[in-house]
C-alpha cells in the first residue's frame, strides 16, 4: 500500500463523511427503538425453514436411524424402503422393512410390508414415545434377497457356531508316552513313599514296645523274687503270712506286665489296619496315575469323558448367547448417568432425577401383527409393552399363534410392579412342525440340511429377578439328514447315526438368577457322538492305555513286595502271646 | 483473522450503543459455553433478533466462545456433574424436571448445565468490563489506534470496504 493511495482514501473518506453528515444528524435526532421488529419476523421466518426443513427430511434421518440401529443390533442389513410422517393424527409408518439373515445373507429373516404406529401427541410433549397402536403386516420370513444383506466384518455368534463344529479329535497315535511318563509327577511313587516312612516308624515303635532284653530282664527279677518266697514258704508256712506283701507286690507286677501286652494289641490292630490302608491306596496308584495320564488326551472318563471335553454345553453357542444376553441385562435401569452427544459443545452425561411423569419413555399400548408365508400364518397381538416397564402401570402381554402346516403358539406376560419386582411368565408350545430342508449346522465340508421331519418345542418358566426357573424341549422326529459329500470320518459317523434317530431332543433348564444363570443343556445327540467318536477313538485308546499303563509299571517298579508288611504284625503277635504266656504261668503259681 | 479483526473495528467504530455491544459479547458467551441445539439458545437468538443487540460483534464473539468452551469441556462437564448431583439442590432440579420447560432444556445434561453456568458468569462479568473498555476505546484509543500503520491499512483494504456496512 503506498502512501498516494492511502492519502486517496483519506480523502474520499472525508468527502463522504461530510456528504453524510446531514443525514447521520437526521437519524440522530430520530432515535430508534429498542425494538428490532424485522428480527422477531427473521426468527419466526427462520424457525419456520428449520421446520419445514425437518419435516421434510424426517423421513429419511428416521428410516437411517432404524437401518444403522438395527444393523448394529441384528449384525445384518436392515432396510426401510420408506417412511411417512403423518401429523393429524401423528403416526409414523415403515414401508417394506426387511432384516438380512446375518448367516445366511441372500435371504431375509424377516420381512414387514408395513409397520404403522400411530404415536400419542401429549407423550411426545414430555420426550416420551407412546404408540398407541402398532399394526405389523405382511410378515415373511426365509424371503430371498436381491442383494447380500451381509455386514461387513460378520457377526460374532456365526464365529462361536464355527467353534463349536470345529471339533478336533486328539490325535491319539502321535502322543509321546515316554516323555509324558517321564515327566508325570506320579501319585505312587509319593504313596509308596508315605508308607516307607510309616512302615519305619511302625517297626520302630514296636520294638521298643516288644524288646526282648528288657522283657526277659524283668521276667528274671519275677522269677527270682518268685523262688526266694516260695523258698520261705517252705521253710516255714508262716512266713506266707509275713512275706503276704511281698506276694501281692509279685502279683501286681505280674498283672502291670500283662496289662501292658493287652494295650499293645489295639495298638497292633490300629497299625496294621492303618498299614493296609496306605497300602490299598499304593496298590490304586497306578490305576490313578493311568486316569490322570490318560486326561491329557481327553481320556480321563473314557469316551464319555472325550465327549464332554469336546461336546459339552460350554460350546454350544446358543447357550453362550442366553448367558451373554442375560449377563447384559440391566434389570433395574439402576445406570446413574448416560451418554449422550449433540451439537457442537459436548452435551456430556445425563443425570437422572425422579419421573413423575409415570410414564414409561418407550411405550406400545397395543400391538397388532399378522403376515403369511407358504408355510405359515402369523397372527399376533401384545399389550402394553414398554420400557421402563415398570412404569407402564400394567403387565405386558403378547400372544402370537402360528398356522399353516403346523401350530404353534406363544404366550409372554411380564408384570414389572416396581424396578426390583418382576414376574414373567413363557409358555411357548409348537405342535408337530413338518421341517423341509432346514439348515441343522454348517461344516467345512458343507451344510447339514434336514430334509424332512416333524419339529415339537415345549418351553415353559417364569423368571424373576432373582430367580430363574425355565424349561425347554426341543425335539426333532423322524430327522432325515443330508450330509456334505465330502464328509469322512467321526462326522460321517455323526451324520449316520443322526439318520438313524427316531427322535433329537434337547433339554434345556435355566435356574439361578439373571446375574448368574445356571443353565444346563442335555441331547441324546450326546450319545450319538459318543458312539461316532468310539468307533473312531475306542481301539486307539485302548493301544494308548497300554502303552501309558507298561510305561508306569517301569517307572513305578515292583510293588508286591510291599505286601509282606503284614508277616511283621504276625510275627509281633506271636511275641506279645509267648509274653503273655510266660506271665501267666507265673500267675497261676501263685 | 483479518476478517474478525475488520468486523471488531467496524462494530466498535459503529455509533451503536457500549451497551449494545456489550450486551452482544455477554450473550455470545452463553450461546457459545453450550450445546447449541438448547432451548435457552433458542431463547438467546429471539432476545439478539428482537432486541437492538449488536449482530456483527455478537457474530464474532460466538465462535471465539465456542472455542474456549471447547477447551473448558472437561472442567464444565465437572462443574455441571456437581451442581446437578449437589443434595440440597437436587429438589429444585426433580421439580424443573418434571415441568415441560425443564423436560426440553436438556439442563439435566452436565454438558448444558456446566455451560451455562459458566456462560452466564462470564456474560455477567464481561457486560461492564467489555461496556468500560468500549467506552475507554472510543474516547482515548481511537485516535491512537487510528493512527497505527497496520489499521491504516486495514481501512484501505477491501475487506474493510466489504465489512463496512455489516
Amino acid at each position: 500500500m503506498t502512501n498516494n493511495n492511502l492519502e486517496k482514501e483519506k480523502q474520499s473518506t472525508s468527502a463522504k463523511s461530510s456528504q453524510d453528515k446531514p443525514k447521520k444528524e437526521k437519524e440522530q435526532k430520530q432515535p430508534k427503538g429498542i425494538f428490532r421488529w424485522w428480527g422477531v419476523a427473521t426468527f419466526f421466518g427462520l424457525i419456520g425453514i428449520f421446520g419445514l426443513a425437518w419435516f421434510l427430511l424426517a423421513p429419511k434421518l428416521v428410516a437411517n436411524s432404524i437401518e444403522q440401529l438395527g444393523s448394529e443390533v441384528v449384525g445384518a442389513k436392515v432396510e426401510v424402503a420408506n417412511v411417512e410422517l403423518s401429523l393429524a393424527p401423528l403416526a409414523v409408518t415403515l414401508n417394506q422393512l426387511q432384516i438380512a439373515d446375518a448367516d445366511q445373507p441372500m435371504q431375509n429373516i424377516f420381512e414387514a410390508s408395513q409397520i404403522k404406529m400411530s404415536l400419542d401427541p401429549a407423550a411426545l410433549l414430555w420426550k416420551k414415545i407412546v404408540v398407541e397402536e402398532l399394526n405389523l403386516s405382511g410378515a415373511k420370513s426365509g424371503s430371498p434377497r436381491t442383494s447380500s444383506g451381509a455386514l461387513e466384518g460378520g457377526r460374532r455368534s456365526v464365529q462361536a457356531v464355527e467353534q463349536m463344529i470345529d471339533i478336533k479329535v486328539p490325535e491319539l497315535s502321535q502322543a509321546d508316552v515316554e516323555k509324558l511318563v517321564s515327566d508325570a509327577d506320579l501319585i505312587t511313587l509319593k504313596r509308596v513313599e508315605t508308607f516307607k516312612q510309616e512302615q519305619s516308624r511302625v517297626r520302630q515303635e514296636w520294638s521298643t514296645a516288644l524288646d526282648k532284653e528288657a522283657f526277659d530282664k524283668r521276667i528274671a527279677a519275677i522269677k527270682s523274687d518268685y523262688k526266694r518266697l516260695s523258698e520261705r514258704a517252705k521253710e516255714n508256712k508262716l512266713n506266707l503270712i509275713k512275706d503276704r506283701k511281698q506276694w501281692k507286690e509279685l502279683k501286681r507286677r505280674i498283672d502291670a506286665e500283662k496289662k501292658q501286652i493287652s494295650g499293645l494289641s489295639g495298638k497292633l490292630k490300629a497299625d496294621k489296619k492303618l498299614l493296609a490302608d496306605q497300602y490299598e491306596a499304593v496298590k490304586k496308584g497306578p490305576q490313578d496315575d493311568l486316569d490322570r495320564l490318560m486326561q491329557n488326551f481327553g481320556l480321563g472318563n473314557g469316551v464319555d469323558g472325550l465327549v464332554d471335553k469336546y461336546l459339552g454345553p460350554q460350546y454350544t453357542p446358543w447357550v453362550n448367547k442366553a448367558i451373554e444376553f442375560a449377563k447384559s441385562f440391566d434389570g433395574g435401569g439402576a445406570s446413574q448417568t448416560s451418554t449422550e452427544e449433540k451439537a457442537t459443545i459436548a452435551i456430556g452425561e445425563r443425570v437422572f432425577f425422579t419421573d413423575k411423569i409415570q410414564m414409561p419413555d418407550y411405550l406400545v399400548k397395543k400391538l397388532v401383527m399378522s403376515g403369511e408365508d407358504a408355510n405359515w400364518t402369523l397372527d399376533g397381538k401384545g399389550f402394553d409393552v414398554g420400557y421402563l416397564p415398570w412404569l407402564t402401570g400394567k403387565p405386558a402381554k403378547l400372544n402370537l399363534q402360528f398356522g399353516g402346516k403346523g401350530q404353534a403358539s406363544f404366550d409372554l406376560d411380564s408384570n414389572w410392579q416396581s424396578s426390583s419386582k418382576m414376574n414373567t411368565q413363557v409358555d411357548a408350545k409348537v405342535n408337530s412342525w413338518p421341517i423341509e430342508s432346514m439348515q441343522l449346522m454348517a461344516t467345512e465340508e458343507g451344510n447339514w440340511i434336514i430334509n424332512s421331519g416333524t419339529f415339537t418345542a415345549d418351553i415353559s418358566g417364569q423368571m424373576s429377578l432373582q430367580q430363574i426357573n425355565l424349561n425347554a424341549v426341543f425335539a426333532v422326529r423322524t430327522p432325515k439328514l443330508e450330509l456334505p459329500s465330502d464328509l469322512s470320518g467321526w462326522r460321517k459317523s455323526l451324520g449316520e447315526g443322526i439318520n438313524q434317530q427316531e427322535q433329537i431332543d434337547f433339554k434345556l433348564t435355566a435356574s439361578g438368577s439373571l446375574v448368574d444363570p445356571k443353565i444346563r443343556l442335555e441331547s441324546n445327540l450326546e450319545k450319538v457322538m459318543q458312539n461316532a467318536l468310539g468307533e473312531q477313538v475306542k481301539q486307539k485308546a485302548a493301544e494308548l492305555k497300554g502303552d501309558v499303563k507298561a510305561k508306569l509299571t517301569e517307572k513305578v517298579g515292583d510293588l508286591s513286595s510291599l505286601q509282606d508288611y503284614a508277616k511283621e504284625f504276625d510275627q509281633w503277635k506271636d511275641k506279645m502271646n509267648a509274653q503273655l504266656k510266660v506271665l501267666e504261668q507265673y500267675k497261676v503259681k501263685i | 483473522m483479518l476478517t474478525i479483526l475488520a468486523k471488531i473495528f467496524k462494530a466498535l467504530n459503529s455509533e451503536q450503543s457500549p451497551n449494545q455491544l456489550a450486551i452482544a459479547i455477554s450473550l455470545a458467551a452463553v450461546v457459545g459455553m453450550t450445546p447449541l441445539l438448547s432451548l435457552h439458545n433458542l431463547f438467546i437468538f429471539l432476545i439478539v433478533l428482537w432486541f437492538r443487540v449488536n449482530l456483527t460483534m455478537f457474530l464474532v464473539s460466538w465462535p471465539l466462545f465456542t472455542l474456549l468452551g471447547l477447551l473448558l469441556s472437561s472442567p464444565i462437564q465437572s462443574l455441571g456433574n456437581m451442581v446437578l448431583q449437589e443434595p440440597s439442590l437436587v429438589p429444585m432440579w426433580e421439580s424443573f424436571y418434571n415441568t415441560l420447560i425443564g423436560r426440553w432444556s436438556d439442563f439435566y445434561y452436565k454438558g448444558v448445565m456446566g455451560g451455562l453456568i459458566l456462560g452466564t458468569s462470564i456474560a455477567i462479568i464481561s457486560f461492564p468490563i467489555s461496556k468500560a473498555l468500549i467506552n475507554k476505546y472510543r474516547y482515548k484509543w481511537l485516535e491512537k489506534i487510528q493512527k497505527y500503520q497496520v489499521v491504516r491499512m486495514l481501512k484501505a483494504s477491501k475487506l474493510w470496504q466489504l465489512y463496512g456496512d455489516a
